[in-house]
């Protein structure tokens, strides 16, 4: 019922969203960018709400204390860059101080997949190599869009070398944690079963912000009107998916 | 400078006299009081510092280099104390909270020295702004370390996440308040929404933790008494 009831509010929130970017692209009203923005601003409190309540029904489970953390970091550093970009408007010369909130949004997500689902596999086992290696794939293809994104801050003098190497070292870590548990085989432990949903959600929030990070370096406009779109649904699935996970967990 | 340093030492000169004579937590208090405009006269110098560096403006230093600076600087005594005391985690968010209004102290007798006094009203309300701001974005990291003590590596990057969240909503204040008009009375305001919001959720799993508890005992209660008469009969 619980899990009905994150699930119903996030697709609730969704069709909206969705209805809104509709119009917004049909009628522009305003600039598309800052349009995308309130719409993602306005699904991140529904999403927020989800987490805080998921968070205060248990409030010894840090798990889901560090969803909390990680969706108050991800709404402060959009409510940060609407108001700038309605107070200042968008400014080349200088980086946005969001970036570090999304960056703090990553530091919470690798505090949750490392400290509480990667510890219940013994990594170590013989059998389990092969599952380790093919999680590097994942490392490496970050490790590489990092620095192709690093090559064109550098050809074009656009964007900030400082956060697109910060963003790089920590999406590559939580890469290869999220994947190395997505593809290990259920029979290790049922519990992995229960939060596989988590850690593919996860791995698809890096992918869409990487996109959208090549097609915001790249003026590639349907792209990136598109990755701000995905992101605000993946967004909203993180509580339904988390509480859903937990508590298959539980019952395992 | 010169002048913060004077208004440092005015202020700070009574208060260590009075830290002979206080005891216990009061002591610790005004320890904290003292470290949190400490903080705030290591800020500005570093800030000062920062401006030559980066060759920002005035109002661009405000928005981008102040907040990661200060919530830097006001982070290390909390983590320093944390790190050396293990407190419980009820005195890390006090000593946090603390802090945060040592800094705001000093920060307003700066902003009145700077940009003088435009009205009572608005002073009286900056105050109280700047003080909860200061003290929430301390208390947030004080707060977060309480929850990630004990951790291995999760404290590590729950304290980095902490402080990118108390940077950005410093800077988001920073912008707000910077500004003029209707702009400024919603940053003004800011602080003191979001502290009553934090509190409601911080209270309300509490609340509902003891209401469920006192129903328990209340149960257990009337469990006991019927089986004791039960015993008796």
């Amino acid at each position: 019922m619980q899990k009905n009831k994150y699930f119903v509010v996030s697709l609730i929130t969704a069709g909206i969203a969705s209805a809104v970017s509709a119009y917004m692209m049909i009628a522009k009203p305003i600039r598309l960018e800052l349009a995308l923005n309130w719409i993602q601003l306005g699904c991140l409190f529904p999403a927020l709400y989800c987490t805080i309540d998921c968070a205060g029904k248990d409030k010894t489970n840090l798990f889901c204390q560090f969803q909390v953390g990680a969706v108050s970091c991800f709404a402060l550093g959009q409510i940060y860059w609407v108001l700038h970009l309605l107070i200042i408007g968008y400014d080349e010369r200088t980086f946005s101080i969001s970036d570090l909130s999304w960056i703090g949004f990553y530091l919470f997500l690798f505090s949750a997949v490392f400290g509480f689902i990667n510890p219940i596999i013994k990594d170590k086992k013989k059998e389990l190599r092969k599952y380790r290696a093919a999680a590097l794939l994942a490392p490496a293809a970050f490790i590489a869009a990092g620095a192709v994104q690093l090559l064109e801050v550098i050809q074009n003098g656009f964007g900030d070398i400082f956060y697109v190497a910060v963003y790089t070292a920590v999406m590559a870590p939580l890469s290869y944690y999220t994947f190395k548990l997505s593809i290990l085989p259920e029979k290790i432990d049922l519990r992995l079963k229960a939060m596989r949903p988590y850690n593919i959600l996860i791995l698809a929030i890096m992918t869409v912000d990487t996109a959208w990070t090549f097609s915001d370096l790249a003026n590639h406009g349907s792209l990136f009107c598109l990755c701000e779109f995905l992101l605000c649904i993946l967004l909203l699935s993180i509580a339904p998916t988390a509480y859903g996970g937990i508590r298959k967990w539980t019952t395992c | 400078m010169d002048d913060l340093l004077n208004i440092y030492v005015c202020i700070t000169a009574p208060l260590l006299l009075m830290f002979f004579m206080i005891k216990n937590d009061s002591k610790k208090l005004n320890l904290f009081l003292i470290l949190g405009m400490s903080a705030c006269l290591a800020a500005s110098y570093v800030n000062v510092y920062l401006i030559e560096l980066t060759g920002y403006s005035g109002i661009q230093v405000t928005y981008y280099v102040t907040p990661i600076c200060e919530e830097m600087i006001k982070a290390l005594p909390v983590l320093i104390y944390v790190a050396i005391f293990k407190p419980e985690s009820e005195n890390i968010i006090t000593a946090s909270m603390a802090i945060g209004i040592g800094f705001a102290t000093l920060e307003n007798c700066y902003y009145i020295m700077m940009d003088g006094a435009r009205d009572f009203i608005f002073l009286l309300l900056r105050g109280f702004a700047t003080g909860v701001m200061h003290g929430m974005c301390t208390a947030i990291i004080g707060f977060g370390l309480a929850y990630v003590l004990g951790q291995k590596i999760q404290a590590f990057t729950g304290i980095f996440g902490l402080l990118c969240a108390a940077i950005t909503y410093h800077a988001t204040y920073n912008l707000l308040i910077s500004s003029r008009g209707l702009v400024e009375n919603i940053g003004i305001c800011l602080p003191v929404a979001t502290a009553l919001f934090a509190l409601a959720i911080i209270y309300k799993p509490y609340n509902r933790l003891n209401t469920s508890r006192r129903y328990q005992a209340r149960h257990m209660n009337r469990n006991h008494r019927h089986h004791a008469q039960h015993a008796q009969k």
